[in-house]
């Protein structure tokens, strides 16, 4: 079962960070009220969709597939960009994502003795191996914030 | 568009495709090992990463290739831009050298008339050439050699049509929010249309008035023909591409382009028939 608290105090956040370096690493300074707007909305989808994974016990897996559609329909209609920039966009932030889960879930979890299940199962170690297993891509976003990098700048 | 760098659509697509590319590697990748895992109890773990690290900096090398191939696109357009002003500069100084073999010529008749002991005569002369080079010092009053090359040239044309080319230089347009080449395609596409309707006049009162001036809040520039009215219901349509009024002499190009530079500048453009003249006013607000 989805805690709300994972929802509060990671989801959200995790959509927002996310976003803001999709967006900035395809060269767009994005404003605050944005990256909230899309922050929350897509957190609250990732809650959704995990939450009814969970209930109707489907494999994760392709929970992937559709929060990255939600997140790109959700930045084209806060940011009023275009589908193929928002679909740029979304790929960008879930790329971001997903390396930084792979490369630190697993040791997260070994510093924890823990499995997928039981952190999942438990709201508090949910977070916490949350956290350290995205720790890499907030640490990006924090250096891209502050650097203004872009991947791409094009005039 | 909304602090995005302008991308078309090929360059976006390619974009996508990139990264659509790392994605699916990433996401296979992390199947895969954890799949073969949990079957058979062999761990990826090593290998998955090494080519999570491959797949990430194919995918960031070819965004920084895609990059730089976009700076090699606007090198080349800059280039571009400056044979195009490299041609003007060209045809500028024909011109020039053109005066300058009239501007002899004038001296060796004055000369002539002098040791003729014609002194009238070479006075009266001079005059004349008095009366021609006002235009020319009307055309060094633009002060941006881009413009005054392109009204040297107008000039020119005006006066092979038997057209009068009068113009009022108010402003330099200074800090005007368009580059001078994007306003120069302007203003040299509506004088051509305008020296071609005032030539076909037959009244004989042949003008173009052409003037540059600024107010509190907006850079004018305004052409003025004595030619044929343009009628007030298709003010509208002439601006739509593949509109002409010239028939087989014309495209339907000129307008459109001269309304999608106005507007992609962020100014504005209009017809309006005044005095029983045509004239197309140009606004570009200031502080743009």
């Amino acid at each position: 079962m989805q805690d709300l608290w994972v929802l509060f105090l990671f989801y959200i956040e995790e959509a927002a960070a996310a976003v803001f370096l999709g967006l900035s690493l395809l060269g767009n300074k994005p404003s605050l009220k944005n990256v909230i707007s899309i922050g929350v909305l897509q957190g609250i989808i990732v809650w959704l969709v995990r939450f009814l994974f969970f209930t109707f016990n489907i494999p994760l897996g392709l929970h992937v597939l559709l929060t990255l559609i939600s997140l790109i329909i959700i930045v084209r209609f806060i940011t009023k960009i275009s589908w193929g920039l928002s679909s740029a966009v979304g790929l960008m932030s879930f790329i971001t994502i997903i390396i930084s889960e792979v490369m630190l879930y697993p040791w997260a979890y070994k510093l924890f003795g823990l499995n997928v299940e039981t952190a999942n199962n438990s709201p508090f170690w949910h977070i916490v191996t949350a956290y350290i297993g995205d720790s890499l891509m907030f640490l990006l976003a924090f250096v891209v914030g502050l650097t203004k990098f872009s991947l791409i700048k094009m005039k | 568009m909304n602090g995005f760098p302008e991308y078309d659509k090929k360059t976006l697509i390619l974009i996508n495709l990139i990264l659509f590319e790392v994605l699916l590697v990433l996401v296979t990748n992390v199947w895969v090992s954890i799949g073969l895992e949990q079957l058979w109890g062999v761990s990826l773990n090593s290998l998955s990463r090494v080519t999570i690290v491959i797949s990430v900096i194919v995918g960031v090398s070819s965004l920084f290739l895609l990059r730089e191939i976009n700076r090699l696109a606007e090198t080349e357009q800059e280039a571009k831009t400056n044979q195009i002003l490299l041609d003007e500069s060209k045809e500028t100084i024909t011109l020039l050298r053109t005066h300058r073999h009239d501007f002899m010529n004038h001296l060796q008749v004055i000369i002539g008339l002098l040791q003729l002991n014609k002194v009238d005569d070479s006075f009266e002369y001079v005059n004349q050439i008095i009366g021609d080079m006002k235009t020319v010092f009307r055309e060094s009053a633009i002060e941006n050699p881009i413009m005054a090359a392109l009204f040297m040239k107008k000039s020119s044309l005006a006066e092979q049509r038997d057209v009068n080319l009068i113009t009022t230089i108010s402003s330099q347009l200074y800090g005007i929010p368009i580059s001078f080449i994007d306003l120069s395609r302007i203003v040299g596409n509506l004088i051509d249309n305008a020296i071609y309707a005032a030539a076909k006049d037959i009244s004989g009162n042949k003008v173009v008035e052409v003037t540059f001036s600024e107010s509190f809040d907006a850079y004018l520039i305004s052409v003025q023909n004595t030619g044929a009215l343009i009628p007030e219901e298709l003010s509208k349509k002439i601006f739509e591409k593949g509109f002409t009024t010239k028939g087989s002499d014309g495209s339907g190009l000129g307008l459109y382009i001269v309304r999608s530079l106005v507007e992609k500048n962020g100014g504005q453009i209009e017809l309006n028939n005044k005095d029983g003249t045509t004239v197309f006013n140009l606004m570009f607000p200031k502080g743009n």
